[in-house]
């Protein structure tokens, strides 16, 4: 690695650094809450670095860090392997209902991507519907479909998205499920999404209804959500991926027939 | 990660290891992480070792046996499960996962503006992604709680 390659790793640290200054915005808005963190602003500015927008990258540092984004999804994946093993014990114990609900994360493809499809988003849709698009979800993605590919860009949108709206509209969700016939213990398992702020966010609006089963809610919304960081990237990358890739290759022609044609759409022109 | 040998993996762990060691400056000195940025760096060179020979028989990406060999090295019992907790609790996940955002967002770095153009559509496509996790794992844990029980007493 040469000196001049480390360009690129300043700027994202005073970048990063400068976000930290800065700290989060948060607004109530009576329903929930607006979070802007300083990930995202990381997030963003780094996107227009490049040529065409701020000039202080070039187009050649530009595929230098494409090439390094791989690596450093490994060390966050490997950091939160770490964070799990502790707890593995804790999960063998949980019960039947815990693990096999863990399945129903891949709702958000039957439910998001025929959505996406109709609005035009392209195979965009396959990066911003496989998950909840959090941060340990960029691995699978990258991996087969690269960070610069349409499924990335799609990915990227939702991960933007999610990170500044994703509490309100999770508690949104969470206060409409309460009033269904579902058992408060389903309601507080579901919160487990793999995404720790969702996740607590859930629990408390739980509580508030339940106030008798406070207790048993957090714990298994706690359990729920460790078991979705632990089994998520295995989920993304084996099942996930694979139906959002296979569900858009039958339902593009049929909902959105114009972008399915064009083939010029994806840089490789292979989808069909 | 074609163009990488083990050298440069170990390297690049490392750079992101001490990149995120100085964003994370404030609290907590960089020499308490050290030691936890050298196992992580370890754990992720030896998952990529181990999803580039040809040796072994079963092709996992790197990402997957880094979260398995992570997994492995802090599972109780383990005789250096404690050691390892130890070192790499020193970390930070909100640092760690900015430091590859970034990178992220530096790597892709074109046509971004029509995603800034399409962000309604996004808004719209989040609340169904939701929706989805969220009723979905509810109805699956509805079942299966009306079939074998809560599991907590």
């Amino acid at each position: 690695m040469s000196f001049k390659n480390l360009k690129v790793p300043v700027v994202i640290v005073i970048i990063t650094l400068l976000a930290q200054f800065i700290g989060p915005f948060r607004f109530d808005i009576g329903i929930g809450r607006i979070e802007l963190l300083p990930l995202i602003y990381v997030c963003i500015i780094c996107i227009f670095l490049g040529p065409k927008f701020l000039r202080i990258v070039t187009d050649e540092e530009i595929t230098w860090a494409n090439s390094k984004i791989l690596v450093s999804l490994v060390f966050l994946a490997a950091y939160q392997g770490t964070n799990v093993g502790p707890k593995i014990p804790l999960l063998i114990k949980t019960g039947p209902a815990l693990i096999l609900q863990e399945f129903g994360n891949l709702g958000t493809i039957l439910l998001a991507l025929p959505i996406a499809i109709l609005l035009g988003l392209g195979k965009q849709s396959i990066g911003a519907c496989f998950s909840k698009a959090r941060e340990s979800d960029l691995a699978a993605v990258i991996q087969y479909h690269g960070a610069d590919s349409e499924e990335g860009r799609g990915l990227i949108g939702m991960f933007i998205v999610m990170n500044i709206l994703g509490i309100v509209f999770f508690s949104i969700m969470v206060s409409i499920a309460t009033l269904l016939p579902f058992h408060p213990y389903a309601l507080a398992m579901a919160t487990g999404i793999g995404s720790t702020s969702s996740m607590t966010v859930g629990v408390a609006a739980l509580a508030s209804i339940y106030p008798a089963l406070e207790e048993q809610i957090v714990a298994l919304g706690t359990s729920s959500n460790l078991l979705s960081t632990a089994t998520g990237i295995y989920m993304d990358l084996f099942l996930a991926l694979p139906l959002a890739n296979y569900l858009y290759k039958r339902l593009a022609p049929i909902l959105d027939p114009k972008k399915s044609r064009k083939k010029g759409n994806g840089e490789r022109g292979d989808n069909r | 990660m074609k163009e990488h040998n083990i050298a440069t993996t170990f390297g690049t762990l490392v750079m992101m290891g001490i990149m995120m060691a100085l964003v994370n400056y404030g609290k907590t000195p960089p020499w308490e992480t050290i030691k936890g940025i050298l196992i992580i760096s370890c754990i992720g060179t030896l998952a990529w070792i181990l999803s580039t020979s040809k040796a072994v028989p079963v092709k996992l990406p790197p990402v997957a046996y880094a979260g398995l060999l992570a997994i492995l090295s802090t599972l109780h019992g383990m005789p250096w499960a404690e050691w390892v907790s130890a070192a790499t609790s020193k970390l930070d996940f909100i640092s760690v996962a900015t430091i590859g955002i970034g990178f992220v967002g530096v790597g892709m770095g074109h046509d971004m503006l029509k995603l800034a153009k399409d962000s309604w559509k996004y808004a719209i496509v989040a609340a169904f992604v939701l929706a989805g996790t969220y009723f979905g794992s509810a109805i699956i844990a509805q079942i299966f709680l009306s079939l074998f029980g809560t599991g907590i007493n």
